[in-house]
Formats: structure tokens, sequence, C-alpha cells
């Protein structure tokens, strides 16, 4: 009894505290971070102190009312005005119906690529402090979030994105940027070389009468890239160069209801090396990755390969790293390379999906408040750069410390409306 | 002949362009009385409902604080990691225990049957919300004595179960809980170790520069970088510390033979979708999988961009439709539909039947303007014929249909009754007309409406009649003679 | 798009007092069981299975052409049972489609070959597309659009969908008209 009469007593102080808190438009210190990693094939959202995200969901978005589902990252759009509708249904989605909450009462940290076009990240930022009203975004650099999930502040980073890899080394926290080396040898190649194999080497069975002819004769069967990122991720690992020729045995790989696909030992192990001897005349990744160890600095080298981290959505095809240490042992006999050969590398071994590893440490850095308040970009700053974001190097120059003594203004309320209006012009068809 | 009506298709014939310049169906329309301003979803601004948070399984309403605590999940529905289908819950029941070793429950599927055990449906939580709720959260509530209930999951879609992955069955659904993330303490080591640092580093660059006013952002690296620290007795065993459980670098491991000799079953092999439905785990194999808690719904509250009034409330009760508030377009914008597909022919104007019905209890004066558009715009319309004049829709009340229609027609001029195909009280069929100029694409029109529009509370600031307008486009297909 | 006149043969439909539209080739069994709460129009070769359980069907639905609505079984500890099957007002049902459920809301769209299987919950005003199977035992929100095999959540449904049905199922029942002869 005694506890009900103390629980009512306290309840409503309890509520006006919080209420008050709200309404001193602070914000409030328990709520967190929303973090968010948006990927060229899917975005994995969720809320920083946790250590997995809550969703990973396609980066896609279904416009209407002509109902085409578009990619974020479409090249038809991304240089366009159009991005801006896209990106906030696309973040309208991910806010109200994955993670239901109200932007404008968090912060936000976004993953960013170090080459995300210039676009892309101003619409971003436009439409979450324009139509989401945020109070602040953080963009964090990928290589740092990856670093801040190992603990460790120097690593040589390889991220295999879908369109392209990057080796970032990180050096006591700071990025050489002169030593980063970006190739297009990346998923899209392993999907365009697993497509190529198919068509050559593999049969379709069909299961209602048994029938078994080639792939190439069956035209009307569209491998989606869905699709053929399963057959890789179930079927196909990666071949050591000490295993020989041996050949694994073919596995049956059903696509719909009518045929399965008969996938060859040779193509399960094959499809990968695409990786490793470069595709459309781009460099591989073990050339890339000690190309961009001779453009550091001597001192850093031997650290730096002993932390390699690989992460991205196809780092977790099986035996990637043993074959990326064979392929590098490889190119230190050679003799531009040959002054890596006393070097030893070693690999991290992840404590996350290396799909998530830089969420992860974005994650964690979100949790530590004033560390992401103070490397935070404010609506108010928003305005007074013009609608530009700074260039994610230039972050600590001279001019931006000046700017927060600026008394900031309040954005007009018309804004939004203007800003969508010129976007959905675009849109009419 | 269509069986259903067509009105519901998802081919939108009519579509109203919002003046953000959207162009959407007259339903996601909103209608600020305040601006007397049309909104359409991306110019307002959507906000969840706090109260309004519940799952679409047992519709049980979720206080935010709890929903928030459980990460937006439901405590006792969960999904198919196969299929991603609510699961539907199953009990045994168990005869009273002579000891307690019996009560292990037999996880090989099947062989309960033939122990002394009856298995029936549970009250599944799609049947019986409240019933459902009272067995999951407290089962000895419902038992009868001595006998113990045991539940699983099972899917109604592709009959995947918790038994089929040796999950053995629970005493209540809150067992079911997920699995913690496999590296939990090294996550919390590590971000109390970048708490610390950024503490320590906010405190020693006070003390350096107090002077300085104005904060001066440090790139992130800066929070990375520990060598500067070397001196730091303190700072070095935080950083020894953390590094002896976060660093791992190792020789990459050689694939076991097995991956070149074994058999893949792609079967027990998981999708990257199903992968995905998991992010902490991402578990590879079928035999690894495990049920997850229903992601909850909400309801959104929307609110108009200029000022700020509320246009749409969801009603408490999340098994009502009801609103609290409401404010949309179809109450007061004249609904266009076009009566048929029309039979175009290219180059010449065709007749394009459009009826406008009014939704509103007062006399609504409506007239047509040309659209003065966009250039983008005009590259997707054709020439329009549109009717000049204004004509008047008499409110449609519910003793019109007894009376004789003669005398409740609307009064129209000699030239403008040219336009009218059929009127009726609150129901118009005019003649529009459309030049087709392209074989290629639809041929659409456009044109502006301007309605009458009365408050109907008297308290709204200004009574009386206003003027709006609204644009709208009309696809006539492309059925050319 | 305007609802189109439909016209029906009149020695096909039985109107009765409080306007329901039956056609003669529906299949009512246990007819003592079925209720129709007035200006539904069942449509060629429908059939119910009143013999089962009760049968209520709200105000002003539509029911497509070979729609079949039978009660949901229910196993129970004791054995089983057919349990009464509701659908509320302004409802529609496609062609083709196959009712199991235990409550339809009002004001749901059902597209046409669906299957609603065994003991389903459809809210009211949700939306159901075509060719789409709702697996046994699951319940489908308010404003929501459920679509596939199984169904999946793919889109909302906007507020006024109530307004919306209301008005096509009643044009639709006006435009029910018998053939002038």
């Amino acid at each position: 009894m005694s506890a009900r009469v103390t629980r009512t007593v306290s309840s409503p102080a309890g509520r006006s505290l919080a209420s008050s808190r709200v309404r001193g438009n602070l914000v409030p210190q328990d709520k967190g971070a929303i973090v968010l990693d948006i990927g060229h094939v899917h975005t994995k959202l969720g809320v920083s102190g946790e250590p997995a995200p809550r969703y990973i969901v396609k980066s896609e978005v279904l416009m209407k009312p002509y109902g085409e589902i578009l990619n974020v990252w479409d090249d038809k759009y991304i240089n366009r005005e159009e991005l801006y509708l896209i990106l906030c249904r696309f973040l309208h989605k991910v806010f109200l119906e994955y993670l239901i909450i109200n932007p404008r009462e968090y912060r936000i940290v976004i993953i960013e690529s170090i080459v995300s076009p210039l676009n892309f990240r101003n619409t971003l930022a436009k439409a979450l402090f324009i139509h989401f009203s945020v109070p602040h975004v953080c963009f964090l650099p990928h290589p740092s979030a990856c670093l801040f999930s190992l603990g460790s502040s120097t690593a040589l980073l390889i991220d295999i994105g879908l369109k392209e890899t990057s080796i970032v080394p990180v050096f006591e926290g700071v990025s050489l940027i002169r030593s980063i080396m970006q190739t297009t040898t990346s998923t899209s190649s392993l999907h365009s070389s697993l497509q190529l194999l198919l068509h050559e080497h593999c049969q379709v069975k069909n299961i209602a009468n048994g029938d078994i002819h080639p792939l190439s004769d069956n035209k009307d069967l569209e491998l989606t890239s869905s699709t053929l990122s399963n057959i890789i991720m179930q079927t196909c690992f990666v071949r050591s160069l000490d295993f020989g020729d041996a050949t694994p045995p073919d596995v049956c790989f059903p696509i719909n209801a009518q045929f399965s696909l008969i996938i060859s030992g040779l193509v399960r192990c094959h499809v990968a090396d695409i990786l490793f001897e470069g595709c459309d005349g781009d460099v591989s990744l073990p050339i890339s990755l000690v190309e961009s160890l001779l453009l550091c600095p001597i001192d850093c080298r031997s650290q730096l390969c002993e932390n390699i981290v690989v992460v991205g959505g196809s780092a977790s095809l099986p035996g990637l790293n043993y074959r990326l240490l064979e392929e590098i042992r490889l190119l230190c006999g050679n003799s531009r390379y040959q002054c890596l050969d006393a070097l030893k590398f070693k690999f991290h071994e992840l404590h996350s999906h290396p799909n998530y590893t830089a969420w992860q440490g974005a994650s964690i850095i979100g949790a530590v408040e004033s560390a992401i308040l103070e490397r935070s970009i404010t609506k108010e700053d928003f305005k007074l750069l013009d609608y530009h974001l700074p260039d994610w190097m230039s972050c600590n120059s001279q001019n931006w410390g000046s700017l927060q003594q600026v008394s900031p203004q309040k954005i007009p309320s018309s804004q939004p409306g203007k800003v969508i209006q010129t976007v959905k012009s675009g849109f009419e068809q | 002949m269509a069986s259903i009506p067509l009105a519901l298709e998802y081919k939108r014939y009519v579509l109203y362009l919002c003046r953000c310049s959207g162009l959407v169906g007259i339903e996601s329309l909103y209608f600020c009385r305040h601006c007397k301003l049309l909104r359409c979803m991306d110019c307002v601004s959507v906000q969840i409902d706090g109260t309004c948070i519940s799952c679409p399984s047992c519709n049980d309403s979720v206080p935010q604080t709890d929903a928030k605590a459980k990460k937006f999940r439901c405590t006792h529905c969960y999904q198919c990691p196969m299929c991603t289908t609510p699961l539907a819950t199953r009990f045994v029941q168990l005869p009273p225990p002579p000891g307690k070793s019996e009560s292990a429950p037999d996880t090989s599927s099947g062989k309960t049957d033939a122990s002394p055990t009856k298995e029936g449906t549970g009250e599944s939580t799609a049947l019986t919300p409240k019933t459902s709720k009272r067995l999951s959260l407290t089962p000895s509530s419902l038992k009868s004595p001595g006998s113990t209930k045991m539940y699983y999951l099972f899917c109604t879609s592709c009959h995947w179960t918790t038994r089929e992955v040796d999950i053995p069955d629970k005493r209540s659904l809150l067992d079911f809980k997920e699995k913690p993330h496999p590296f939990q303490d090294r996550y919390k080591a590590l971000l109390s170790y970048y708490k610390d640092l950024d503490l320590y580093e906010r405190v020693s660059s006070q003390n350096m520069s107090r002077q300085v006013s104005g904060r001066k952002p440090r790139p992130f690296s800066s929070l990375l970088d520990t060598s500067k620290y070397k001196k730091d007795p303190e700072v070095q065993r935080v950083v020894k510390q953390v590094q002896s459980v976060a660093l791992s670098a190792k020789d990459p491991v050689r694939l076991p033979d097995s991956y070149y000799t074994e058999p893949v079953d792609v079967s027990s092999l998981t999708t990257i979708q199903q992968k995905l439905l998991d992010p902490s785990h991402q578990p590879s194999h079928v035999k690894d999988l495990w049920p997850h808690p229903l992601p909850l719904i909400s309801r959104k509250t929307i609110r108009c961009r200029g000022c700020d009034h509320i246009l749409l409330k969801p009603d408490v009760n999340v098994n009502l439709v009801r609103f609290k508030i409401q404010h949309v377009a179809i109450q007061v914008v004249p609904r266009i539909r076009l009566i048929n597909v029309p039979k175009l022919t290219l180059g010449e104007p065709s007749l394009v039947p459009v009826s406008i019905t009014s939704p509103v209890s007062y006399s609504m004066t409506i007239s047509f303007n040309q659209l003065s558009s966009s250039k983008k715009l005009k590259e997707i319309l054709c020439p329009a014929v549109i009717p000049e004049g204004s004509f008047v829709l008499k409110s449609l009340d519910d003793t019109s249909d007894l009376l004789d229609d003669s005398s409740q027609s609307v009064s129209l001029g000699a030239d403008q009754s040219d336009y009218v195909l059929s009127s009726e009280p609150g129901r118009i069929v005019l003649k529009f007309g459309a030049i087709p100029s392209r074989e290629d694409i639809d041929a659409k029109i456009g044109f502006e409406v301007v309605f009458s529009y009365e408050p109907l509370i008297e308290a709204d600031r200004d009574p009386g009649v206003t003027e709006l307008t609204v644009p709208v486009i009309i696809n006539c297909g492309h059925s050319f003679a | 798009m305007e609802q189109q006149d439909i016209y029906y043969d009149s020695s096909e439909y039985i109107e009765t007092s409080s306007g329901n539209k039956v056609s003669r080739t529906c299949v009512l069994c246990g007819s003592q069981n079925i209720v129709l709460n007035g200006k539904t129009i069942a449509q060629s070769e429908c059939v119910f299975r009143g013999d089962l359980a009760n049968i209520n069907i709200g105000r002003q639905c539509v029911l497509g052409k070979k729609v079949i609505i039978s009660p949901p079984y229910k196993k129970l500890l004791s054995g089983g049972a057919f349990y009464p099957l509701q659908i509320g007002d302004n409802t529609i049902i496609g062609d083709n489609t196959i009712i199991n459920a235990t409550v339809i809301g009002h004001s749901v769209y059902i597209g046409r070959n669906c299957v609603i299987s065994r003991a389903v919950v459809l809210k009211d005003c949700c939306r159901i597309e075509d060719n789409t199977v709702v697996p046994p035992e699951t319940t489908v929100p308010s404003f929501t659009v459920y679509k596939g095999n199984p169904a999946r959540y793919v889109d909302d449904l906007p507020s006024c969908t109530q307004e919306v049905m209301m008005e096509a199922t009643k044009s639709f029942y006006q435009h029910f008209k018998p053939q002038k002869k």
C-alpha cells in the first residue's frame, strides 16, 4: 500500500522534469544517436550503444504514384535534384517505419565513404536538416569508423564494396591520403565473372521432367543480382593456391520452382579468381594492396602490414584472407615489391560480421555524446555554409572555428516546400 | 465486365498536383484549414505517435518507453527466420512430473506424440490476443493442476518450427529471447575505453587552452591517436587494457580440405536475406536460425509544415480506424473522375467526359483554368479543351433522392450547357477535350480546378467563401482510333 | 475512373428485401446460418459453407465470382470445432478468392485469386493484393497493403481508406442494375 502511495506522488514530478527538458530544446542525454551506413546494396541502421545494427535493409525505396523501386545510389539520379526526394522517402522509411523514432530528437551519425559523390553528401545533409529538421549530423569517415570497432589506431583497411574496393592505410589515427588506392575490382566484378562462368560451364535442370541443358540455351532464365550474390555466398569459396587443381563437387542450386542450376565445382572455386587477376583492366586486390604499401612511409609499413583488415559484404567469402596472403607473398618475389618481402602480414579477426564493421565502430563513438556533438554539423552551421558541406578532410580547418561564433539564424519555414518543388518537377514524365 | 469496383485498381487515371509539384491520388492529400493549402505526404511533417505503437500480430498497444527498451520489438510475438511470417504458438501439455527429469522436453520433433502428452494448437496469438497474452505471460494461470504447458513456435507458411533447430520447448513465450551479440563484452570494453579517452582529451585540452573561446572541433583521428599520451601512465594503462581484449591480428587460416571434397546442400544454407534478418548473428546454416521478435508498428501524427497544426491524429485505441483529428482533401476537394477510357484520334480534339463530385454540404462553385505549368510538365501534356465559365454544384442532401431530378438541375447559360453531359445534385458530368499529339505515350491533359471553400466551423478566423485552386492531371490512356 | 453500369440478367439474381443481390448459381449450404446484412452483392458461383458454422457478412459488400467462404476449423485439446466467420461492412472480395478467415474487418479490399487461410484476422481498412496467400493464423493490421506468397507488408494505405471504400462499394451497388428488356 505504501509503495503505491509513493509511486503516485513521485510520478508527476518525474514527468514534469522530463517535459521541461524537452521543452528546453536540448537533446536529452539518454537517447543516443542514430547510426546510418547507406551502402550501395544494403543500408545498416540502428542506434548507438548497441553492438549490431537493428536492421540491414536494401537501399531501395518505392516511389509513388508510379510504383517504381529505386536504389538511392541509382546512377540515373545520383547527380540530379530528384535525389533529394528519393533520399527523403528513403529516410522516412528508415526513421519512421524501421526505427520508429522522431529524428528531430536524436543526433545522427552518418558513415560516409571517403569517395562518396559530393552531390550525394550535400543532398543527404539537406534532407536531414531541412526535411527532417534534425539538430546535429555527424559525418564519420568510413576508415575511422572501422578503426573504432577494432580498438586499434593503425590498420590497413581493405573495403570491398559493390562497385569499388578502396585500400586505406591508417596510421596512428591518420588516414594516409596519398597512399589510398582505389580499384574497380569488387563485388560487381565477382557478379560479372560468375555470370560469365555460369554461361560457359553450367547446366540447367528442369525440375519437372529432369531435362538437363546448358544455361546458354536458356535465354529467358534471368539471373538477378540477388540470385548471383546468393550463389556466391552459399556455394563459392576462395581457392588457396597450394591446393592445386582439385575440383570440388558440383552443387545443385534451385532458382525457381521450375529450374535449378547445376553449378560445377570449377565455377565454385574459380569465381573469386577475378579479385586476384583484376577486372576491366583495373588492378587486382593484392597488387593495389602492395602498391598502397609502397606509397606509405617506410617506417609505417611494418605496423600497417601487421594490421590488415578486410571489410565489406564480400569479405565474408571463405578463404579470402588466406589467398590474399598467398598472392602478396608471390608478389613480394617480384623485384618491384622486394622491399616488402621481410614484412610480416597479419590479418585482423573481426569481432563483428564484416558487412557492419564500420557501423559497429560508429555505434561505439556515437554513444560518446560529447565526442559526437563536438564534431557534428548543426542545422545553423549548414545554413551558414550555404547548404554545402565542408569536405571531410577540411573539418578541422581554420574557418570552421570562426563559423561557430556567428549567431545562428533560423531557417525560414517555407524552405522545405521550395526544395521539394524544384526536385519534383524533374520527376514528371 | 468487371466484377469488383475498378475505382480501387492501382492504375490511376486522375492525379492531383500538389503545390510541391508532386503528383498524388486525392486520397493521400491533406488539407490544412488554417493555411487553406493542400499538402501531400512529402510536404507535411510526420511524427511517431507515442501512444499508438503496437504489435502487428497480437495488436497489443505498447507504451513508447517499454517499446524503446525492447528495441521496438514485441515481447511475445516472433517472426519466422525463414520467411518472416509471424510464428504461431503451439503447446504441449506435459503430465504432472513425478520427477523433474521428465519435464526435459523431447527435442526431436515428432517423438512427443508417442509420449503420453496431448498436443493442441495453443490459442494462437492471431485468434484471441487477450487470451494468448495471458497464456504467454503467466502460463501457470491456465494450466490444469499439476501439468505443465511447454510452448514451441511454428510457422504456418513454411512449416519451420523451433523444434527443427533444436530449440527446447519453453515454459513461457518470453523465454525465446534473442541470443546476445557474440562479442558483447568486447564491445562494452571498447565503449567505455572511448568514453574515458574522450573525457581525458576534454580535460587535458581545457587545461591547456582555457582562454581560447569557441570550440574548435578535432578530427576523429585525435580520438584514435593514443601516441600523444605516451607519457601519461594512466592513459597507457587503459590503452593496454583495451588492447588485450581488442587486438587480434593473426595469420589467416587456410580453408579446411572439406571445402574441396564435401558436397554442399544449398537447402541447408541460409540466403543473404535470411542472414540479414538477424544482423548480429547472421547465421549461415539453417540449423542456427533463431526466432526473431516481431517488429512493432506505429501510427503517425501528421502536421502542416507551414503552421504546425495537426492534420491527422490517430485514435489511442490501436484497434480502431478512427482518427481524433483528420483533415484530408477528400472532405473539401471536388472529386474528378474519368467516365470511361476515351477513344482518341491523333491530332484531333477527342471527347473526354469527366465527372465532378462535390463532397461538401454547401453548394460549390467550380470553374476551370488552363494549367500554367513548368516546362517539364508541358512536355508530357497534350493540349486540352476546357469548359469555360463556372458551374454550381448543389449540395447533396439526403432528401434529394425523393425529389424530381429536373427541378434540382443546374441553371446554365446557353453556351455553357454545351459542356454539360448530365447533372444532378452534387455531381456534374462535363465534356473535356484532348488533342493527342504523340502516339507513343499516354495522352495526358492538365487543368486547374477552381472551387469554392466554406469553412465548416464558424470559429475559423475568416468565415465566408474562399476560392481554392488545385491542378489536376488526367491520363486519358492511348486507345487511338 | 467512374464506376460503369453493370447489367445483370434479372433472372439470375435474387434480390432480398434488405437489398442483397445473390446469384442463383451460388451454393448456400446451411442457409439458416448465413446472414447478409443488406445491399451485399454475391456474384455467380460463390460458395457459402454455412453448414459448418455461422457466416455473417456486413452491409454493402461486393463478392466477386467463384468466391468460396468457409468458416475456419480450430483444433483444440478436446477435438476441434468450426468457428463462425465474420466479414465487416463495405468489404470487397475479388474473383476466385478463398476465404477461411475468422474475422475480416470493414472496408477491406481483397484482390483476385487470393487465399485467406485458416484463422486469419484482417483488421479494418487493409488491402490484400491480387494472387496473395495470407498464411494461417496471421493478422493483417489496419492501413497496410500485403502482397505475395507468403503475404508480406509492402505499403501503407491512406488515412481516408474507409471513405474511399464506402464510396466505391456504394457506387458499385448503385450501378449494379438488372438488364432492361
